[in-house]
C-alpha cells in the first residue's frame, strides 16, 4: 500500500442558519494514497463539495468544521492559522473548480497571474518565471503558450481556461490536487480533452488527484477508487472495478441503473423515487431508507455504520452486512 | 420508431437561418454578425421525438425557440401543420403556440417566483380564456397528480420545491394546454441523476398516454439516445448528420458525430481507453470557418473540405449527412493528414 | 451551455408563513427594529396630533415669546420645548408638523413611484423608440439642478401643499424610471418571463404579473429611502420660503423661521432639526432593514 497523502477522520461540519446549525458533513472519513485518483461521487446536498472545501480551509463564513481531523502527511489541517493554511494551499495542496472564470482574476493577463506565484513561492526572477509559465501551459497541451500568456481570462473559451487553471493549480508542484467538478461547464469533447489531460498528468508525475463530481462516467473514466456519498455520510467505499462490478449499497446500485447508457437502450429507466432530503429533515437511522427499495422499519431505526464486505469494500447498509442482499 | 408510411410531417424545416447583429465598439459601430442557426433543413413526424444535440454555439437552443415562434427567422421557412410560422399574424401565432409548448432548462429561474403552484400551472388556461374558477382548479389538480405532484403542494411556491419537483411543474404548465409539441429544451441537463431518470421516465410516459411530439434539445448524448427516435447532430448552426437513434449511434457518418460519441465517458471502468480526441476548439459561430465548418477539427479534412461546403444529403435511407467523405465511403476517403 | 452552480450549503425550509417570518427577521435586527419604533411614534404623532398638542400650533401669545424650555431658567412645563419668536409652543408645532412632513414625505414618494415605474416598465419592457424617448427625458430632467427647477415652479404656481407634493414628486420620479428600466431589462431575460410568452401571455400579463412584482421589491427599498430624503427637501423648500406657507406649519418652516433666532434662543430652530434627524434616521434604518429582509441575494 502506498503512503496516505490525506487522511480525513471523522470530519463534520456545520453551517449556522437563520434555522440553527446544520450539519452537512457527518463523521466522513477516507485517505488519498500517493499517486492514486480518489472520486468523491455524489448528488447535489450530499456533502462532497463542502468536504472539499473543509479540506482546503475554505469553508464559507459561516461554516465550521466541529469535529474530526484532517491530516496532511501527518500534519494535522484542522487548527492551522490562516497564515499556515494559505501556504499548505500554495505549495502542497491545490484546487481548481468548475468554473475557472470565478478562480481567474479578470483583470490581469494569465501571464502575470501564472509568474507571480512562481515569483512568490519558487523564488524565481521575472524571465525565470516567464519561462517557466511557458513550460507550464505548454504541458497542460496549450501550443501557442506565447499568446495565451498576454490573454485576460475572458479572451479564452471554457477549455482553455480550465487548461491555464490546472496549469496554475501544478505550478508548485502539489502532493495533492483537488478537483471539484473540473469538466462539468466544459462541453463534451473539451471534457474528453481535458480527462486524457489529468489522466496524463497522473503517469508523469505523483500527484495524487482527488476529483469531487456527480458523473459516473467522468469516475469509471479517471478514478482509482471512489467514495460514494449520500446525505453528508460515505455510503461505500471501494475500487473503481468493484464499485461498477459489484456495488454494495442500494443507493449506488440505484445511481448506476438510473444512468442512461449509450450503448444499452432500456424502455424504462431505472429510478431511486423521491428527493435527496433536507439537512433539516433528516430521516432516522439510514438516511437513505425511505428512497431504499429494501428500506423497512429496522432501517428506519438502526444508523447502519460503513463496513467491510470483504477487503477494502466499505458499505453503510444493515442489509449488506447481513449479507441479506443478492448481488 | 414509427414506419416511414404512417408518417405524418408536423414540422417542415427549409433553409432556416437565423442571424444575430451584435454591434462593437462604442464609437465605430462596428457590427459582427452571430450566424446561429445558417440553413437548416429537417422535418418532424407526428408523435416522434427528435432529438437535437450539439455543444455549445451549435445553435440548437435558437433552433428549439424558432421553431416555438419565439424568435423570427432571417430567412427560411418553418411550416407547422402547413403554415408558416412567419406568415402568421399576431392572433394565428397566439392560437398555434397553444399546440407549442416548451419545458425549460434550469427550473430554478424558469417558474416565477412570486406564483403559487395552481397560478403556474393554471395560468395558460387563463390566459387563452378556456377554464376559470373551481373547473381551473380541479384541472389543475388532475395535471399535478399526471405528473406526480401530490394535491397538499397546490398553493406553495417554487422556492420550496427541489429542482425536480419544479420540473415536474414545469412540465405540468406546458401541459396545461393540451399541446401537440412540447420543445424540451435542455430539460433534464441540469437535474441529479437519480432525477433525471424520473423526469426522463415521465416524459416517455405522458408521450405514450398524450400522444405528444418532442423535440428534445440537448447536449448529453445518453439522456438523447435514451429517449429519442431519431437524433440530428448540429455544428456551428449546420445540421451535419440526421438518422434514426440506433443508426446514427452504431454507424455515424459524420466525423463530428462519431468523435462527439467517442468523447462520451462510459461508466464502466473496463472500458477505459483512450479516446480519439479531436483537437482544438469550438470556433466562434460569429467567424465560422470556410467550407465545411469541421474541417480545422477533422482528421481526414482535404483542400476540398476548407473550400466547398459539403452538401446536406440523404445518403442512406432516412440517413442524412453534410460532408464530402462519409465514414462508410471509408475507400474514398484520403489518409488522415496526422 | 449554462450549469446550474448549487451553492455549497442548500437548505429547503420548511414553509413558514411569510409575516411572521419577517417579524422573526426584524426581532433580530436592532436598527431595523429601531427604525421601526421612529417610524411607528411619528406616524402616531401625526394622527394623533389634536389630542397630543396642548396648545394650537398657530395661536400666537406675544407675552410669552421665547420662552425656553422646561428645564432653563425661566421655562415652564406648559411649554415643555419653549416658545417661537410669536409665542407659539413648539413641541405643539412639532407634532403638528409632523403631519405636513410625513404627507409631503410619502405622498411625493408615492407620486414619483407611479410615474417612474410606469415609465420604467415601459422604457425597459419595450425597449427601441419607448426607451430612447423616456430615457432622454430622464436625461435632461437629470442635467437641470432639480432644486432650481423646484423653485421656478413653485414662484411661477405659487407656493402650496398640493404644489409642493407635485413638485416634488415631478422632479424625482426619474430616479425610479432608471432603476425601474435597468431591473426590466434583466428580469424580462429570465427563462420564466420566456415561459410566459411561450404560453401566449399578453404583454400586459407579462408587464403586470411577471416583471411588477419581481421589480417591486427594489422599489420600496430605494423608496423609503427617498421617503427620508423627500422629507428633507420639503424643509429645504421651506426653509427657502417656497414651501409650507403659514399659518400651515412644517418642521422647515421651523427651522426657517427659528434661523433668526439661533444665537439667542437656540429651541426654537433646534428642537425641529432634531425632529428631522430623527424621522430621517429611522425611516433610514427601516429601509436598510427592508432592503435585507426584501433582497434574496443578501440574505443569509
Amino acid at each position: 500500500m502506498q503512503e496516505a497523502v490525506l487522511k480525513v477522520d471523522g470530519l463534520k461540519v456545520r453551517f449556522k442558519t437563520e434555522d440553527g446549525y446544520v450539519s452537512t458533513v457527518n463523521g466522513v472519513s477516507f485517505t488519498v494514497h500517493e499517486g492514486e485518483t480518489l472520486a468523491i461521487v455524489g448528488e447535489s446536498g450530499s456533502g462532497k463539495s463542502v468536504t472539499s472545501l473543509a479540506l482546503m480551509g475554505i469553508l464559507p463564513p459561516n461554516g465550521e468544521v466541529v469535529e474530526g481531523s484532517i491530516l496532511y502527511r501527518d500534519r494535522e489541517l484542522t487548527n492551522l492559522s490562516k497564515k499556515d493554511y494559505r501556504k499548505i494551499r500554495g505549495n502542497d495542496i491545490s484546487m481548481i473548480f468548475q468554473e475557472p472564470m470565478t478562480a481567474l482574476n479578470p483583470v490581469f493577463t494569465i501571464g502575470f497571474q501564472l509568474r507571480e506565484p512562481l515569483m512568490l513561492h519558487a523564488a524565481l526572477n521575472k524571465q525565470q518565471a516567464h519561462s517557466r509559465a511557458i513550460e507550464m501551459l505548454r504541458s497542460v497541451g496549450i501550443s501557442d503558450a506565447e499568446k495565451v500568456m498576454g490573454r485576460f481570462p475572458h479572451q479564452l473559451s471554457g477549455g482553455m481556461r480550465q487548461r491555464v487553471m490546472i496549469a496554475m493549480a501544478l505550478s508548485c508542484n502539489p502532493k495533492l490536487l483537488i478537483a471539484d467538478e473540473p469538466t462539468t461547464a466544459l462541453d463534451v469533447t473539451i471534457q474528453a480533452q481535458i480527462l486524457t489531460l489529468l489522466r496524463n498528468l497522473k503517469r508523469q508525475s505523483s500527484t495524487s488527484i482527488m476529483i469531487i463530481t456527480h458523473d459516473l462516467g467522468v469516475v469509471a473514466e479517471i478514478a482509482d477508487r471512489v467514495v460514494v456519498m449520500y446525505a453528508g455520510e460515505i455510503v461505500e467505499v471501494a475500487t473503481v472495478d468493484e464499485l461498477f462490478e459489484s456495488p454494495q449499497h442500494p443507493y449506488t446500485k440505484g445511481l448506476l441503473n438510473s444512468m442512461p447508457k449509450i450503448h444499452d437502450v432500456v424502455d424504462e429507466l431505472y429510478s431511486i423515487e423521491g428527493t435527496v432530503p433536507s439537512p433539516l429533515e433528516m430521516p432516522t437511522g439510514c438516511k437513505f431508507h425511505p428512497r431504499c427499495p429494501l428500506g423497512d422499519s429496522e432501517c428506519a431505526k438502526i444508523h447502519p455504520s460503513l463496513e467491510s464486505k470483504e477487503g477494502d469494500h466499505l458499505a453503510r447498509c444493515i442489509k449488506v452486512a447481513k449479507k441479506e442482499l443478492v448481488v | 420508431m414509427i414506419a416511414s408510411k404512417e408518417r405524418t410531417v408536423i414540422f417542415e424545416v427549409k433553409n432556416l437561418k437565423k442571424h444575430f447583429e451584435l454591434s462593437k465598439g462604442m464609437f465605430k459601430k462596428q457590427k459582427t454578425i452571430v450566424r446561429a442557426v445558417d440553413g437548416l433543413n429537417f422535418r418532424v413526424y407526428e408523435g416522434e421525438t427528435l432529438g437535437i444535440v450539439g455543444e455549445s454555439g451549435c445553435g440548437k437552443s435558437t433552433t428549439g425557440q424558432l421553431m416555438l415562434g419565439m424568435l423570427d427567422a432571417t430567412d427560411g421557412q418553418i411550416i407547422f401543420r402547413s403554415q408558416d410560422l412567419a406568415t402568421m399574424n399576431k392572433e394565428e401565432l397566439r392560437k398555434a403556440r397553444r399546440d407549442l409548448q416548451v419545458i425549460f432548462q434550469d427550473p430554478f429561474s424558469s417558474l416565477n417566483p412570486r406564483m403559487t403552484v395552481e397560478e403556474l400551472i393554471g395560468e395558460p388556461l387563463i390566459v387563452h380564456g378556456i377554464m376559470k374558477g373551481k373547473e381551473l382548479r380541479a384541472h389543475v389538480l388532475e395535471l399535478m397528480q399526471l405528473v406526480g405532484l401530490r394535491e397538499h403542494m397546490i398553493n406553495r411556491y417554487p422556492h420550496e420545491f427541489s429542482g425536480g419537483q419544479r420540473q415536474r411543474i414545469g412540465i405540468a404548465r406546458a401541459l396545461s394546454l393540451n399541446p401537440k409539441v412540447i420543445v424540451c429544451d435542455e430539460a433534464v441537463s441540469a437535474l441529479d441523476v437519480s432525477i433525471q431518470a424520473q423526469i426522463l421516465n415521465l416524459l416517455n410516459k405522458l408521450q405514450r398516454e398524450l400522444d405528444l411530439t418532442y423535440i428534445f434539445i440537448a447536449h448529453g448524448l445518453p439522456a438523447v439516445r435514451h429517449i429519442s427516435d431519431r437524433i440530428g447532430v448540429m455544428y456551428l448552426g449546420k445540421m451535419v448528420e440526421l438518422a434514426g437513434r440506433d443508426d446514427l449511434f452504431n454507424q455515424p457518418l459524420h466525423p463530428y458525430t462519431h468523435a462527439l460519441l467517442d468523447a462520451v465517458p462510459i461508466p464502466d471502468p473496463k472500458l477505459r481507453k483512450e479516446h480519439d480526441l479531436i483537437e482544438g476548439e469550438i470556433p466562434s459561430p460569429s467567424n465560422p470557418p470556410s467550407g465545411c465548418r469541421f474541417h480545422p477539427r477533422c482528421p481526414y479534412a482535404t483542400d476540398k473540405c476548407s473550400k466547398e461546403e459539403p452538401e446536406y444529403r440523404e445518403v442512406l435511407p432516412d440517413h442524412f449527412v453534410a460532408c464530402h467523405y462519409p465514414l462508410t465511403e471509408v475507400a474514398k476517403r484520403p489518409v488522415p493528414s496526422v | 451551455m449554462t450549469q446550474i452552480t448549487e451553492p455549497a450549503i442548500k437548505v429547503t425550509r420548511k414553509p413558514k408563513s411569510s409575516s411572521g417570518n419577517l417579524i422573526r427577521r426584524l426581532l433580530k435586527s436592532r436598527t431595523g427594529m429601531l427604525g421601526l419604533i421612529i417610524v411607528l411614534l411619528v406616524t402616531l404623532m401625526a394622527i394623533f396630533a389634536p389630542f397630543l398638542a396642548m396648545h394650537d400650533p398657530a395661536k400666537t401669545d406675544i407675552m410669552n415669546r421665547l420662552v425656553p424650555p422646561f428645564w432653563l431658567d425661566g421655562g415652564n412645563m406648559s411649554y415643555p420645548l419653549g416658545t417661537d419668536n410669536l409665542g407659539r409652543d413648539v413641541l405643539s408645532r412639532i407634532i403638528y408638523g409632523s403631519r405636513v412632513s410625513l404627507l409631503v414625505g410619502i405622498s411625493a414618494v408615492l407620486l414619483a413611484g407611479a410615474i417612474g415605474i410606469v415609465m420604467g416598465l415601459l422604457a425597459g419592457y419595450y425597449g427601441k423608440a419607448w426607451d430612447f424617448l423616456i430615457m432622454r427625458l430622464v436625461d435632461s430632467f437629470l442635467a437641470i439642478p432639480s432644486i432650481l427647477f423646484m423653485l421656478i415652479v413653485l414662484a411661477v404656481m405659487g407656493p402650496s401643499l398640493s404644489t409642493l407634493i407635485l413638485v416634488l414628486g415631478g422632479t424625482t420620479w426619474v430616479v425610479y424610471a432608471r432603476m425601474v428600466r435597468s431591473e426590466t431589462l434583466s428580469v424580462k431575460e429570465r427563462d420564466y418571463v420566456q415561459s410566459a410568452k411561450a404560453i401566449g401571455a399578453l404583454d400586459f400579463r407579462i408587464i403586470v404579473k411577471y416583471i411588477l412584482p419581481n421589480v417591486i421589491s427594489s422599489f420600496i427599498v430605494i423608496a423609503t429611502l427617498n421617503v427620508a430624503t423627500t422629507i428633507i427637501m420639503e424643509a429645504s423648500l421651506s426653509f427657502l420660503g417656497l414651501g409650507i406657507q403659514p399659518p400651515d406649519v412644517s418642521w422647515g418652516l421651523m427651522l426657517s423661521d427659528g434661523r433668526e433666532y439661533i444665537a439667542t434662543s437656540w429651541w426654537v430652530a433646534t428642537f425641529p432639526g432634531l425632529a428631522i434627524t430623527i424621522t430621517v434616521l429611522g425611516v433610514i434604518f427601516f429601509g436598510d432593514w427592508l432592503r435585507d429582509v426584501l433582497d434574496p441575494k443578501i440574505k443569509d
